[in-house]
């Protein structure tokens, strides 16, 4: 038990992040109207590419001779790739058509 | 130490960027700058990593992300209107093999990032990554499938599936008991846990039904925040942490969201449920009655008012534009013309707006479910274009089905109804619709934008 509370204490930092993190996004998304469904389940798919961060990383972390790790950090920095851009490019064409439809008004 | 700063300083700013990216899509007006903002702030972030010392290989890291990029943009911009759910899963698909190479990766450096970490517990990340990426993989992959119509039809049923589920969740927790025992990494274990979630992925996705698979996606996604949030956990990455966590609530919350819309509770999803499809079946197939264009025509053009209620088969067939000029026609001839849309309309929530504003019918024209319900009643003709499952009086009986607690359009009161439909096949939940047979209902058969192209030309004859 005690070892718990001693991570806790040496973490809360990360605690905190996690917390906050978890509060902001419940907060954003539950003010959303219903025609935007579309773009943001688009949206939040192309925020999660946040992980070609990680890919980079891992990339960026293996040493030069260690093939196996390059080639797997390759491989993972090319699908993140496609993921994030491909994603936000996505959304952006669903909301280029909203916006002509607002101009109609 | 310089460099580590500016690093962490940029992440700062791209967190930030993040976050009042989302909020602006929230907001109709501002959506589209939202979604530059936060497009922004991930570039800034990237830009951020790679200035980081740490970071080596550089050049192979650029070429991965300009191979990547190029991909994405090709891929995204090329899609039709109506894949665009698939697309959503594809690209869930893509993150989903990304998080399980970088799991695999950080599991055979176990012991250096051991070292290196504050955390003792990172084969516990690592291994939560693993089921979550497979799961996501196959999952999502089975999802594009069935949007894209490859199940259609052939209910793949699986005897005794809740054992399965338990079974194979019971073998991995013991498993990943005894990796977590073992000092070093071992490889053959980590694969029988990778083809283990594997397969999970695949039983609790298959059941799913039509609009079921869209709240799976939904789910998907958080799953895939939360995994994005323990590489930076891993990692110590302020980013990945915050804008996972950030990706895995909102996505949680959405998804929660879209299921209380659709009276599908998120359990029987997870576990599949099956039982409901069974009892609908039963029902026997209508006798429906087909009627020519010329008779459709009249029957368009003398009514005085018009329902309009688009579906995934207009989606499908591209007909947004051939719509759209048969409603000016329509209106020239002082018919009152309004389109019905329904929350489940579609393949995605939004699915159906998104093809009549590319289409450019005026907002005015448009009602959601609350609006338009009490108007049936006083419609000379409700014109149905592609749609099945949301005007199945079957939702609001007392017999249980897919369909069961959701509101459908209640399209019966009206005097006539005319409905396109691509064949005479079962609608995206599986079960048949009685509306199909009645007195008043005409069918037209053939692909949407065919037979509006037709009537519209025969209505312009008159």
């Amino acid at each position: 038990m005690e070892e718990y509370l001693g991570y806790f204490l040496a973490y809360r930092y990360l605690v905190y992040i996690v917390l906050l993190s978890t509060i902001v996004g419940i907060e954003i998304i539950s003010k959303a109207p219903a025609i935007l469904q579309a773009p943001l389940t688009s949206g939040i798919n192309a925020i999660h590419g946040v992980l070609i961060l990680g890919a980079i990383i891992v990339m960026g972390n293996a040493k030069e001779d260690d093939v196996f790790s390059l080639v797997l950090g390759f491989i993972a920095v090319i699908l993140a790739s496609i993921h994030v851009v491909g994603g936000f490019v996505l959304t952006d064409r669903i909301l280029f058509m909203f916006k002509k439809k607002s101009n109609k008004k | 130490m310089l460099l580590r700063t500016f690093t962490e300083t940029i992440y700062l700013f791209s967190i930030i960027l993040f976050i009042i990216g989302l909020k602006f899509m929230n907001q109709p007006e501002r959506a589209r700058r939202g979604n530059l903002i936060s497009g922004l702030g991930m570039l800034l972030a990237t830009v951020g990593t790679l200035i980081d010392p740490r970071i080596k290989n550089l050049g192979w890291i650029f070429s991965a992300v300009i191979v990547g990029s190029v991909i994405g943009i090709l891929s995204a911009k090329r899609v039709k209107i109506s894949s665009i759910p698939s697309m959503v899963s594809f690209f869930n698909f893509v993150g989903a093999v990304s998080v399980l190479t970088i799991s695999i990766s950080g599991f055979v450096n176990l012991p250096i990032l051991k070292e290196k970490s504050l955390f003792a517990s990172i084969s516990i990340f690592i291994i939560i990554n693993l089921l979550i990426s497979t799961v996501t993989i196959s999952g999502s992959l089975v999802s594009l499938l069935k949007l894209q119509g490859f199940f259609r039809e052939k209910w793949l049923e699986i005897p005794l599936q809740k054992f399965f589920h338990g079974f194979i969740l019971l073998s991995f927790l013991i498993l990943s008991f005894f990796i977590l025992l073992k000092s070093e990494p071992d490889l053959y274990l980590f694969l029988l846990l990778s083809l283990l979630s594997f397969l999970y992925g695949i039983l609790f996705s298959l059941p799913a039904s039509g609009s079921q698979v869209i709240l799976l996606l939904s789910f998907l996604n958080s799953l895939n925040g939360v995994s994005a949030s323990l590489i930076g956990l891993i990692y110590e990455n302020v980013v990945l942490i915050s804008i996972g966590t950030l990706v895995g609530s909102s996505g949680f919350i959405f998804t929660i969201f879209m299921s209380r819309l659709k009276n599908i509770s998120i359990t029987s999803i997870l576990l599949g449920n099956k039982s409901q499809v069974e009892e609908a079946k039963i029902a026997p197939s209508p006798a429906s009655q087909e009627i020519d264009l010329t008779d459709a025509a009249i029957l368009l053009a003398y009514a005085r008012k018009l329902i309009i209620i688009p579906g995934f088969g207009m989606a499908f067939s591209g007909a947004g534009q051939i719509c759209a000029s048969l409603l000016a026609e329509l209106e020239e001839r002082d018919i009152e013309v309004k389109f019905a849309l329904h929350p489940l309309a579609g393949r995605m929530p939004g699915h159906m707006n998104v093809l009549l504003a590319d289409a450019n019918i005026s907002h005015e024209k448009i009602f959601d479910y609350d609006e338009i319900q009490d108007e049936f009643k006083t419609t000379d003709v409700v014109l149905v274009i592609g749609a099945n499952d949301i005007i199945n009086p079957i939702a609001r009986k007392p017999i249980p089905s897919p369909l069961s607690g959701i509101q459908t359009f209640e399209i019966e009161s009206a005097k006539t109804i005319i409905i396109l439909k691509r064949s005479n096949g079962l609608g995206f939940s599986g079960i048949q619709n009685e509306v199909f047979g009645y007195e008043k209902t005409k069918m037209i058969y053939g692909d949407a934008k065919w037979s509006l192209v037709k009537l519209l030309s025969t209505i312009k004859d008159l």
